[in-house]
């Protein structure tokens, strides 16, 4: 039989080797590639008949997961692509599924072993967990925060000011404060260095692009 | 009708006295009309009023002297003994009346005229300074605030208008005040702590010239905005500082993953021993010595490849690799920077040509060279066959081009006779 070609593309060496221990006893698939950046991961998928590619989201070297799973389904629309990630970044659930990535697997919080998600995919269905896994922020819960105020302490992580937020997210000056300080009250922060700490340890706003 | 002419002398004499007081009326009214600046024709009936008066009381005095003698009458006396002594009470009724009307009118005129008093009073209960001046630099008006700002900053009052202005402008002040700045409002620290904004205007009235200087006090917005530029500039600190620790705290986060697989390797560790031991304890004959065998293997070749972590490669030599994959050579002539966006964008561009080049040239080879003078120039080309038609900037082209340009570099494609790359960094932009 036929054995599933696979690539795997996540920056972490630890990480490869355990995926491509979890596939190379498998007589259902192969490991034909394992890269360590996702920047070229497209151009692999060109030839070499990938049936499936595992892609890490979150690269050390800036390159991003996603961008990647969407270049590769540009160029070749057959290939299967599972995301996968330690970080439980709720808005990268919606935006995997915008691309038309085919699954999405959280490596720490998924009760389905990875080859369990690889066997459903190669058989056509899309496996997607029905929400991020909750966290903590401070002493609330991640499930706590509106898409919204996700979106205002993402960009809240990366240093710029309330003005360039509000610019960003075509809102005004003053419902960003609002946000913000709904999220403190929340979370029991006591100022937004705190929160964007809490945020970006747990996992919450994690920016990749 | 008996004529005025014909009453006793002790009546005439009467109404010679009742005249008195109108005298006095009118007198008041002409010196009240001229000092409050009503209007000339308030001014000519007052006057018309006073010469009626005159004229009467001369009449009357003239009669009482001449009174046996009517050939002596003068003029005056002439008229006033000739008419009835009814038309002479009404014409002394009239101007009495005629005086009533102008001190009524008097009475609501002053309530709309602003005396010179009361203009000086209104501008010493104001805050702020305000001094008036010719051209010379005579003061005309300064009120006691302005004098009060004068003495605090150049030791005494507005002598000068032009001159305080030039000590203003100048910084030549008692040392206990400051100039906090001079454009576009001049604005200066008194000795109390107050902050004022000192305007000068030009007011044309038709005649003259006459110049105004403004203080106004903004001690209370000054000192508000002090405290928000703290507040911004803490603001930006913390900013900075999330800046910094946004680039720091990917490695933690990284750190936790890298743990978090070693955690598992070890607990597969855990579970092959236990499988050992079960294995131990089964009978001989229920062994599955393979599937044991596997679980070592599996186990001791993650903790041998732990032993010997790799270095990550750089952005070319992944490249390099990915083309290999695709059975694409790719040659480079000269020298790629060392690092920067420059850096990054030749290879998006090697990138791009190099899918290209696989997707739709069919080339198994990709030329890049770079030349480095005055300029970065570099051009790529492929051994594929050559393009149909012009080439279309889309999709991963047209994101190309924003990546050069963002880097500071230029960008030109070429499709015929064969498909070229080219790109232009000033060399300043190379780090």
């Amino acid at each position: 039989m036929k054995k599933t070609r696979v690539m795997i593309v996540d920056d972490q060496f630890i990480s490869r080797k355990f995926f491509e221990m979890y596939i190379e006893p498998s007589d259902r698939y192969e490991v034909a590639y394992s890269v360590e950046s996702a920047a070229f991961a497209d151009t692999y998928v060109l030839k070499n008949n990938i049936d499936l590619v595992i892609m890490d989201i979150l690269m050390n070297d800036g390159t991003n997961g996603l961008r990647a799973a969407e270049r590769i389904k540009k160029n070749s629309p057959d290939t299967r692509v599972i995301a996968v990630t330690s970080m439980p970044e709720p808005s990268w659930l919606g935006r995997a599924r915008s691309i038309g990535v085919d699954s999405f697997w959280y490596k720490e919080a998924s009760k389905e072993t990875i080859i369990n998600v690889m066997d459903r995919t190669m058989m056509g269905e899309s496996v997607y967990p029905d929400s991020a896994p909750e966290t903590n922020i401070g002493i609330a819960r991640s499930s706590e925060m509106t898409e919204r105020e996700l979106e205002v302490l993402k960009l809240m992580t990366t240093g710029i000011p309330n003005a360039a937020i509000a610019e960003k997210l075509e809102i005004s000056e003053n419902t960003v404060k609002n946000h913000i300080h709904n999220m403190l009250e929340k979370t029991g922060c006591s100022n937004r260095t705190e929160l964007a700490i809490e945020a970006r340890v747990n996992g919450i706003a994690v920016k990749i692009d | 009708m008996m004529i005025f002419g014909n009453l006793s002398v002790n009546v005439q004499g009467a109404f010679g006295i009742c005249t008195l007081p109108l005298l006095a009326g009118a007198l008041f009214l002409l010196v009240t009309i001229c000092c409050t600046r009503m209007k000339h024709s308030y001014t000519a009936a007052a006057v018309l009023v006073l010469c009626a008066v005159m004229f009467m009381l001369q009449g009357f005095c003239d009669n009482c002297v001449h009174y046996e003698v009517p050939e002596n009458y003068t003029f005056f006396s002439a008229v006033i003994c000739r008419i009835p002594w009814v038309a002479v009470s009404l014409i002394l009724c009239g101007i009495a009346a005629a005086e009533i009307m102008l001190l009524i009118k008097i009475g609501k005129a002053k309530k709309q005229i602003i005396s010179p008093d009361a203009f000086r009073e209104s501008l010493n209960a104001m805050d702020d300074g305000v001094c008036f001046y010719d051209k010379s630099g005579q003061p005309l008006m300064v009120n006691e605030r302005m004098n009060r700002i004068s003495s605090m900053l150049i030791g005494s009052e507005i002598l000068n208008g032009e001159s305080f202005w030039n000590c203003l402008y100048a910084g030549t002040i008692s040392e206990d005040s400051a100039v906090i700045q001079r454009e576009p409002v001049m604005m200066l620290m008194t000795a109390d702590g107050s902050v004022w904004n000192f305007r000068k205007n030009e007011l044309k009235t038709g005649k003259c010239t006459v110049f105004e200087i403004i203080a106004y006090d903004v001690t209370a917005q000054y000192h508000l905005n002090q405290l928000l530029d703290e507040k911004i500039k803490r603001l930006a600190a913390v900013n900075e500082r999330l800046r910094e620790y946004g680039t720091q705290v990917d490695k933690v986060i990284r750190e936790k993953e890298i743990l978090s697989a070693k955690i598992k390797v070890h607990n597969e560790a855990g579970r092959t021993l236990l499988a050992f031991r079960s294995y131990l304890e089964q009978p001989k004959h229920e062994r599955n010595r393979e599937k044991l065998l596997s679980l070592w293997r599996y186990n001791l070749a993650v903790m041998r490849n732990d032993t010997e972590p790799q270095q990550q490669s750089n952005e070319w030599e992944l490249l390099l690799d990915a083309a290999e994959a695709v059975d694409v050579e790719i040659v480079l002539n000269g020298k790629l920077p060392e690092e920067g966006t420059v850096r990054k964008a030749i290879i998006s561009a090697v990138h791009e040509c190099l899918t290209n080049a696989v997707k739709h040239a069919g080339g198994n080879r990709l030329e890049v060279t770079i030349i480095a003078e005055s300029a970065v120039a570099v051009s790529i080309t492929n051994n594929g066959t050559a393009p149909s038609d012009e080439i279309q900037e889309t999709g991963g082209l047209m994101n190309l081009r924003g990546t050069v340009e963002a880097a500071g570099g230029s960008m030109m494609i070429q499709s015929r006779p064969h498909f070229m790359l080219q790109l232009e960094f000033m060399k300043e932009e190379v780090k």
